[in-house]
């Protein structure tokens, strides 16, 4: 018995266009995660691209579109997918080559949210303090690994990846509007209030559907469209 | 392409919340026209008239269909915005949905405010 693959390949300095090949491992290779296969099948194969790391779900650089789904190689049990195992690269992002997609631009707008804690007060000695329970409303926010599984599975985001920020970036802007720590939450939500940049979510929920940490950027979005209503209202 | 940030427009909230209010009223409105023929049906043109004739049931009538174009006008926008790309074919579609939509508005006030 073997376990069937059809995998995305784009060399762009070679191919006219992509196209999908075939690869097969023996049932008994001891892959047990998809990741392991991937590897498996480039000591068949080493024109086959793709990027990993800690191969373990924490690095968030092994997003791939599995059997038309988004998430991590490296966390993707081999036996819970139908066969033969369809391995694209991230939708909507320019292919590289293979399995690896041009993420510029998904970073800039990570960049744009300004993902870091502006506080003006003099640094104090040892930390800036919380109380436990403002240190609470940061849970669910902040482990997000940026692999860009979510903003490349959002309609929203393939149609405007230029001026809409995308549901990773969102998550991080309200990761930090959320700080009882920071001091620009008026800066930052001046930034978001936007038809695009903010207000192309429509809900869809595929980020929310995808994410391979399990944290919900959508309910980040309707807590940003909270803030700026209670802001205006 | 990297996005060129040309900051935020500081707007789209008040879309947003349009888009919403206009839904809740519209959902209300439905909901009570339905149920209000379903209880009492009218079925002659004469009756229908006298039902017609009082104004809180213009008044109803008339936040419906103000909510209906202005709930299309946001909703027909954000559809240009997610998928019509060249700049000089989005304003020219907004343009004709705008008017379409305002010669809409004037007939339905015209037929609101007439008296037949």
């Amino acid at each position: 018995m073997t376990i069937r693959f059809s995998i995305y390949r784009y060399n762009p300095e070679n191919d006219r266009r992509p196209y999908m090949q075939s690869y097969e491992l023996q049932n008994d290779c001891g892959a047990v995660m998809l990741l392991d296969a991937l590897l498996l099948i480039k000591q068949q194969d080493d024109s086959l691209s793709f990027r990993r790391s800690c191969r373990e779900g924490v690095c968030g650089s092994d997003a791939v579109n599995i059997n038309g789904r988004n998430g991590l190689a490296c966390i993707t049990p081999l036996k819970d997918l139908k066969q033969p195992v369809e391995v694209r690269p991230l939708p909507g992002r320019p292919v590289i080559r293979d399995l690896v997609v041009d993420l510029s631009q998904f970073y800039a707008q990570y960049r744009a949210v300004k993902p870091w804690l502006i506080n003006n007060d003099p640094v104090p000695e040892i930390e800036r303090l919380q109380s436990p329970a403002e240190r609470d409303s940061l849970d669910g926010l902040y482990e997000c690994i940026l692999c860009a599984c979510c903003s490349t599975s959002c309609p929203s985001f393939w149609w405007n990846p230029d001026r809409f920020l995308g549901p990773a970036a969102l998550l991080q802007a309200w990761r930090f509007l959320a700080d009882s720590r920071d001091q620009a939450t008026g800066e930052r939500l001046d930034d978001l209030e936007d038809p695009y940049r903010l207000f192309r979510c429509h809900t869809i929920m595929n980020c929310v559907e995808v994410c391979p940490k399990e944290l919900n950027p959508t309910r980040a979005i309707s807590q940003i469209k909270e803030m700026l209503v209670r802001r205006s209202l | 392409m990297r996005p060129r940030p040309t900051g935020s427009a500081h707007s789209g909230l008040g879309e947003w919340l349009l888009q919403r209010v206009t839904a809740v009223y519209m959902g209300v409105f439905v909901l009570y026209f339905v149920l209000r023929f379903a209880i009492a049906p009218i079925d002659v043109y004469a009756a229908w008239k006298v039902w017609f004739a009082s104004v809180a049931v213009r008044i109803g009538f008339a936040l419906f269909f103000a909510s209906a174009l202005l709930h299309s006008w946001v909703g027909m926008r954000s559809v240009f915005m997610d998928y019509v790309k060249p700049m000089w074919l989005r304003f020219v579609v907004q343009l004709v949905t705008a008017t379409v939509l305002l010669i809409l508005a004037l007939w339905v006030a015209q037929i609101l405010l007439g008296n037949t």
